[in-house]
Parts: C-alpha cells; structure tokens; sequence
C-alpha cells in the first residue's frame, strides 16, 4: 500500500475506540473527498490543540484565560459543581438543569496511580471558595470506587470552610420500572429516599 | 434433581457421545490422565456455566476443534424436565435451556444444582485463612448478586486505602479516611453474608463430620466464623451501629496499619475456624481429619443448597474414596446413601459400590462399556 495511506490508517488506529479496520475507512473515505475536506479537518485538529488551554478559574478547557461557563455574568457564583472531567460538564449542560459556575478535577484520587489531591486541582478549588461568596458545592464525580472516594476528601476539606456540600443522588433512573432494577440500586434509591 | 442423558461434543479429551444415565449415577473407572475427571468438569459446566478448574472457556474445546458443546437433560423431584447445554467458540459462551439462548447465564442458573468433592478442598481445611475466606467468596459470589458487587469495590478500596498506607508519612489523614466509608459500606454487606452462611453451614457440618468419622474421632468438628471487626456480625443490632463499630475499629488500627503500611482490620482478616474437638485442623488435624472436614463441608454445602432450592443436588465426587481409610470410605457411602445421584471417579474399581451405580470405563477420551457389576 502507498506509504501516504499507511501512514493516516497508523495515525488514525491510534484514536480510542478506532482499530484498524475503521482506520482504513476513514483513510479510503478521506481519499475520496475534495482537498478543502481534508484541509478543513486537519486545520481543525491543529486548532484545537493551538487554541484550547485550561481556564484559570475552573481549569475546564477554554480558548481565553477565563472559559464560557466563568465568562457568563448570568450564572450564579454561589454554586459550584465539582466535576471529575471536562467532558463530564457537557452532560450536565446537556440537561439543562444547573445554572451555577463548575470546577474541573482532572481526575480523581488513585494512590495506585500515584494520584492525591495535589495532583487534582484541588488548591484551586479551596481557593475559589475562600475568597469568593460561594454557598453550595455540588460533589459530581463518578458514583465509583474512586470518585465516592475522592468526593467523601472534597466533603471533609471543605467543612471546616463553612460552606454547604452536597452529593448528586445514587439510584432509580427515570423512565425506569423498578421489576428491571437490580437490587442494589433499589438498595441504593431506598437508603437515599426524601420527603415529598 | 436427577440426569438423564448427558451428550459431549469436543469437550477436553472426550470422545463425542450421548450417554444414558441411571438415576442413582455412575461410577467412571480409569488410570489417571484418561479423561474421568473432565467427565465430572462437563457436568459442573451445565451447573455453573464455567470450568471448575478456573480455566478460560477456550481451553475446554478438545485439541482442533472449533468449539464444545455439553448437554444434560435433567429431571427434578416433581418430575419436571429440562434440557440444559452450554457451548463455546473461543470468542463466546453460550447457555441455553430448552433448546433457547438465555440473554444472561444467570437467568438458567440453579437448572442443575451439582456439588464437587475433590481432592484440592483437602487447602481450604489445610491452607491459611485466605483459602477459607476463598471458599465463602466463591460460595457466595454465586450465590448472591449483592455479594458478588460488594466484592470488588471492596477489594478496590482496600488496595487503594493499603497504597496510601504504604507510602506513609507523605500522606495526610483525610485522605486516607476517605476510602474509609467504602470500605465500612461494602465490608457490611460482605461480613453479613458469611455470618449467615457460615451460621447455616456449621450445625450440617458438625453432623456431616460425625457421621463419617464415626467413633474414630469422638470429639465434635465445629465451624465458626470469626469476624475481624469486633461487632460487625450481628444480623440483629441495627446498620448505624455496626457502622460506628467498624469506624472505631478502624481508628483504632490506624496507628497499626501506619506501622505496618497496610489496612490490618476488615473482612480481608476474616477466619472461617474450622476445628475438631477445640483444636484448629489446619494447624493440628491429621491427613485423615483434614479429609473428613473437607468431605464434611462439601457436603454441608449440598444441603444448604437442597434446603435453599428444594431440589437434591448431584454430587461429583472426584477421587475422594482413594484417599480415605475403608472404615471412613464405607461410612461415608452409607451416610451418602442413595438420596443423591451421584458421578464418582476412581483408578480402582470400588467394592463397597452396590447400589445400582453403573461402572464405566474410561480409557483414551473413551467412556466406554460397562464393567462386570461390582
């Protein structure tokens, strides 16, 4: 095969979740459209690793020095929601339901990883709460092992400041019927039930 | 619960065949190496859809072929039938029952109830507290879905908390009692589960062991489960409470586990004691006592499972009578009976076994034509 082709196909099976036979799709599809569609991806891509930086305030990505969410003077600075990855703010914007400013972990603590808190952008997360007028802080990590974990750190750090910390709740999905719920999630709804 | 017919394709060393069985079993007679015990591991597969070996899938299928098939038909005490086959490629395993692909394994579960006595239980008396709280977790990892999740996160939590641990005194305090409450919320749930079935498993035992041992040892084998939490077995004092205890318990270690750089309480620390007129088998039973408790325990577990299910489970019974004395041997076939069917190996053929079981040869893969009736 010409060395060109090869080359994009070993590029390209690098991606997450693309082995070599979508690689080689993607290349033959690439070969069949006009040079400005390969131009336009290819800029694209350079963009993005060019412009894109972390915010200083929230460290989600962003293309300034302050990203959207921290830009936006309708959002309410009283609410933070604590997330374990950029991605994860997309969900949650998806629903359409917070209206507060976030904060990005960049992971979540794993001594077998070697990761503590002061791998995570915790000090920041402290500072932001010290010297703003924040009321509530929203834990989101992932409801696992090591995010329930990393959360319970953020709860007990941020006590002693004097500021409300809640957890997003673990349990029955909507849509769901209960016949279909495995038991520990039942377990879960149960233990985390509240008034009506 | 009884088979009737059991078909093997390509199963291990197996030849391809369909065999009738009687209902009291069969005995399979053969030098080692022959294939008996593959026999017996077809078996376990219609029970619990895997190897009892711990092998991969894969490695079941007989050298060149693609894939292995085992089918049983079975027929339960209220003279229900069923048909149950598990088959695998080297990608994928398939259970079906009555002729249908069931979505999850779990939903065929419990189609054929079979208990396995091998010589390997003989490490579970013999062996450290780590083969004992093994055999809890095997046992009721496939018993209850709840046990079979709480497991892993436990043993997540702990590697990760025993990290930590590990690289002290980098580390500070609120980190390390953040993996606490995992630990507490999931050891609850595992500490729970094996103090009742060991509860449920202990009086069997201690009768199972005196029926077979006879007036040989007078002394009483007992089974107790010895929880490292102090308090954190009592199904009847109520969650908050045992949380409390278990946080105490784990405060109080903390200097310890600092020391030591690893989480030195929790249910990682369990003992399942098992004894013989007060004194621990692992440490001073003899080969023979050591044979009868694991025969004992085996056993005590068909009967929880014949109490939990209402059906009686098929024994396997994997060159056990090989290694006992004949006075234990005989006991043992006496107090078997013929309530179970039962699939016995042996290199030898056995005397003592009259009772309607069918001998078969196994030679080469081949299980072949019956023996003169013993």
């Amino acid at each position: 095969m010409a060395d060109a082709v090869e080359t994009l196909i070993e590029e390209l099976a690098k991606l997450p979740g693309i082995g070599r036979k979508t690689a080689s799709r993607l290349t033959f599809y690439m070969l069949k459209q006009p040079r400005e569609a390969a131009s336009r991806l290819s800029e694209a891509i350079l963009q993005v690793k060019d412009r894109i930086v972390f915010c200083e305030t929230c460290a989600n990505i962003s293309e300034g020095p302050q990203c959207v969410y921290c830009r936006d003077p309708r959002r309410d600075d009283a609410l933070i929601c604590v997330v374990e990855e950029p991605s994860d703010i997309q969900v949650i914007e998806r629903s359409a339901t917070f209206r507060g400013r976030y904060h990005v972990l960049h992971g979540h603590l794993s001594p077998l990883d070697g990761v503590g808190p002061e791998s995570l952008t915790v000090d920041r997360l402290l500072g932001r709460i010290q010297n703003g007028d924040v009321e509530e802080v929203i834990l989101a990590t992932n409801p696992d092992v090591d995010g329930e974990a990393t959360a319970l750190y953020l709860q007990r750090t941020l006590n002693p400041l004097g500021v409300r910390v809640t957890r997003i709740a673990r349990g029955v999905p909507m849509g769901g019927s209960l016949e279909f719920l495995d038991e520990l999630t039942v377990g879960e709804a149960l233990t985390g039930r509240r008034e009506l | 619960m009884r088979l009737t017919e059991v078909g093997l394709d390509h199963f291990r060393n197996l030849a391809s065949v369909t065999l009738e069985v009687s209902p009291a079993g069969a005995v399979l007679v053969g030098s080692n190496g022959q294939g008996k015990s593959n026999f017996l591991e077809a078996i376990h597969y219609l029970a619990r859809f895997r190897s009892f070996r711990g092998t991969r899938h894969a490695d079941s299928i007989a050298f060149g072929a693609q894939h292995f098939r085992v089918e049983g038909h079975v027929v339960c005490g209220t003279g229900q039938s069923r048909r149950v086959a598990v088959a695998a490629d080297r990608r994928t395993r398939r259970v079906s029952l009555d002729g249908q692909t069931v979505a999850r394994p779990a939903d065929a579960a419990g189609s054929v109830l079979a208990v396995l006595l091998a010589p390997t239980d003989l490490a579970i008396i013999g062996g450290g507290p780590d083969q004992r709280r093994r055999y809890l977790d095997g046992l009721l990892t496939s018993t209850s879905r709840r046990y079979a999740r709480a497991l892993p996160v436990y043993e997540r939590a702990l590697r990760q908390r025993n990290e930590l641990l590990r690289n002290w005194p980098p580390v500070a305090g609120p980190e390390l009692a953040s993996w606490d409450e995992t630990l507490i919320e999931t050891g609850m749930v595992i500490v729970l589960a094996r103090a009742v079935i060991a509860e449920r498993l202990a009086r069997r035992f201690t009768d199972v062991g005196a029926q077979v041992a006879g007036a040989v040892d007078r002394l009483g084998y007992e089974l107790e489960y010895r929880p490292s939490v102090p308090g954190s077995a009592d199904p009847a004092s109520n969650a908050e409470s045992v949380a409390a205890s278990w946080r105490q318990a784990l405060t109080e270690s903390q200097p310890r586990d600092q020391r030591q750089g690893w989480t030195t309480v929790g249910p990682h620390r369990d003992e399942l004691l098992i004894q013989l007129g007060g004194h621990r088998l692992a440490q001073f039973g003899s080969q023979g006592e050591q044979r009868t408790a694991a025969i004992a325990l085996r056993l005590a577990e068909a009967e929880l499972l014949e109490s939990e299910s209402e059906h009686v489970p098929v024994l396997l019974l994997d060159d056990v009578f090989s290694e006992l004395d004949e006075d234990r041997a005989g006991r043992l076939l006496k107090w078997l009976g013929d309530r179970h069917q039962k699939f016995v190996t042996t290199p030898r053929p056995l005397p003592q076994l009259g009772n309607g079981l069918v001998q078969w040869r196994v030679d080469d893969g081949r299980i072949g034509p019956r023996l003169a009736a013993a």
